[in-house]
């Protein structure tokens, strides 16, 4: 006589995202389905992924749904259910510094790695007599979502059951699942509905892997999107670079954002290859940090309807990828530029640009240079000394001005 | 972008690329149903071909070459329904390039109708109702006046010569 567990659900409704998991798939062919867990299927913490969205689920009880089945004499009768965290560890008592300190270590282990969907509540399960639940409602408790932030962790639960409420308890399973903690429910091009394994635009786990990675502990949409400019800043020269040669085209995002390349490039892969252009880098920044719930768009800067021009003169600035101060390449200026952009893509909403670094210091136009990656810097006005006066030369900042009409999503693929 | 701004848009390539001094009709005829394969680049190895449908865009099918070990390149062919929708995409795709460098080909780097270069790393011509962009994607650079102009005549011929 035994118990098993047959199935867990943690997104048990796909039109809510407070009480329980986000509607996502894997990448643009894999649909995950629930039960995300299920016997004898799913084996490692990645069989069993959910995402959780920070903001919405703030002060809300989390629940997940469980089927059970009960054989021999457990069949037919009521017996109390729980999982707990294993790694729990309740905080110590007096005992000195080294008892604190090794607590302590263990608990920024568990903020890094642990369970941050802490354990399932104790309650009672009638088991019909053909032994077969349905799926049964569990809180959750201890949950630590918010005290975590984003990130990619492994919860693990021991199940365990009962015949009385206080035990003793019987472990009848171990179960492991990959939980996404991210800061808001995902932004366009991400979408929650329709809630379809043909909808490609469903957060996918493998953009999430990167990018719970890039802004992991971020507490905020606005920390998450920081977090993943830099990082992808950081991959060049290694894994892209600027695309000097072939005059700034982009290799990964012309129409839609080819995401699935570009995951097989950061996978070490070819890809669609080594270069990026600002588009590129634009439509990654946003597409990775709107999954995490931030709200940026893909928009451009150029010489305004009516310019006598064609392009605008650059600072020197870091592309990505260059260890060189120059304007881009060297080359005498940027036809248009393009950004993940705040709001409405004007002069007063902020950018995120992981294309290049510009000059911070009071003057952007010489030597000494100090890095700056363009972080939730306001695009500001001619003389502001904002984003527009880092990036283009005094004399052509008229012709860099904000394009709102061009704002766009790319779609994933 | 709104229709206005993208006719006006439109206007200012126009005469940045100089349209009017482009030649009238294609060198050869319309092409359908082109298939980009292994044997449009035969001394290249092929290692994916991707088809790639957005909205306001013709079909474009992206393939990656590599040669040696850090030789590769993009070779992108989106299929138009006539050459003057070639056209305007081309001029479309000319607004995508951050470098004010790219520039009218002229000799032998000027493959297909209407082509136009950056350097000797990457081409983009017009050929018929195809565009056809060919660039490099590894830390090798290659000239690809070569590789365009094997394209532009691969193209041209019936599928199966």
């Amino acid at each position: 006589m035994s118990v098993r567990l047959e199935a867990i659900r943690f997104n048990h409704d796909p039109a809510s995202a407070t009480a329980d998991a986000l509607n996502i798939r894997r990448n643009a062919t894999d649909f995950v389905d629930v039960p995300e867990w299920r016997r004898g299927i799913s084996v490692n913490p990645e069989d069993a992924p959910a995402a959780y969205a920070l903001a919405e689920t703030q002060g809300q009880t989390l629940t997940i749904q469980a089927q059970l089945r009960a054989t021999g004499a457990h069949a037919g009768s009521t017996l109390w259910i729980r999982a707990i965290d294993p790694t729990h560890e309740p905080a110590p008592g007096p005992g000195g510094c080294f008892k604190l300190l090794t607590w302590l270590l263990k608990l920024l282990v568990r903020l890094l790695a642990g369970n941050v969907l802490g354990a399932v509540k104790r309650r009672k399960v009638h088991f019909p007599p053909g032994g077969l639940t349905g799926f049964e409602t569990f809180t959750l408790k201890r949950v630590r979502l918010h005290a975590a932030g984003v990130g990619a962790r492994t919860t693990t639960w021991r199940w365990q059951y009962s015949r009385k409420k206080r035990g003793p308890w019987k472990t009848f399973e171990t179960t492991q699942h990959r939980i996404y903690v991210v800061a808001a429910v995902p932004k366009a091009p991400w979408t929650q509905a329709p809630y379809l394994a043909s909808n490609t635009q469903l957060p996918w786990t493998e953009v999430l892997d990167y990018a719970c990675q890039w802004a992991l502990l971020a507490k905020d949409p606005d920390a998450a999107a920081a977090g993943v400019t830099r990082h992808v800043y950081d991959l060049g020269p290694g894994l892209i670079t600027y695309d000097c040669p072939g005059g700034g085209g982009t290799r990964y995002a012309s129409g839609s954002f080819n995401a699935t390349r570009f995951l097989e490039r950061l996978k070490g892969g070819t890809g669609n290859g080594y270069y990026v252009n600002c588009t590129d880098c634009a439509t990654i920044v946003s597409t990775f940090a709107n999954a995490l719930g931030a709200d940026l768009w893909q928009s451009r800067m150029e010489e305004p309807p009516g310019s006598p021009n064609w392009s605008f003169g650059l600072n020197p600035m870091l592309g990505i990828g260059s260890a060189v101060w120059q304007p881009c390449c060297g080359w005498p200026g940027f036809n248009y530029h393009e950004v993940a952009w705040k709001g409405g893509c004007t002069a007063a909403d902020a950018v995120y640009d992981a294309c290049l670094q510009v000059d911070g210091d009071a003057d952007p136009t010489a030597a000494p240079h100090t890095p700056l990656l363009p972080i939730d810097l306001v695009f500001g006005a001619a003389g502001a000394g904002l984003y527009r006066d880092r990036l283009a030369t005094p004399p052509t900042r008229g012709d860099c001005e904000p394009n709102p009409g061009s704002r766009q999503r790319r779609n994933v693929v | 972008m709104n229709a206005k701004r993208n006719a006006e848009r439109l206007e200012r390539l126009k005469a940045r690329y100089d349209w009017d001094r482009w030649p009238g009709g294609p060198t050869g005829g319309e092409l359908r149903g082109v298939r980009v394969g292994a044997d449009l680049l035969p001394e290249w190895r092929l290692e994916h071909v991707d088809e790639v449908r957005a909205e306001g865009r013709p079909p474009l099918q992206h393939a990656l070459f590599t040669r040696d070990r850090d030789a590769a390149l993009s070779v992108e062919v989106w299929e138009c329904d006539s050459t003057v929708a070639a056209r305007v995409l081309l001029l479309e795709l000319l607004d995508e390039f951050e470098s004010p460098l790219v520039v009218r080909a002229t000799g032998a780097a000027a493959v297909g109708d209407v082509a136009f270069v950056h350097g000797e790393h990457m081409a983009l011509f017009a050929h018929g109702n195809l565009v056809v962009r060919v660039g490099n994607a590894g830390r090798e650079l290659v000239a690809v006046d070569g590789p365009a102009r094997e394209i532009a005549a691969r193209l041209a011929r019936p599928a199966g010569n």
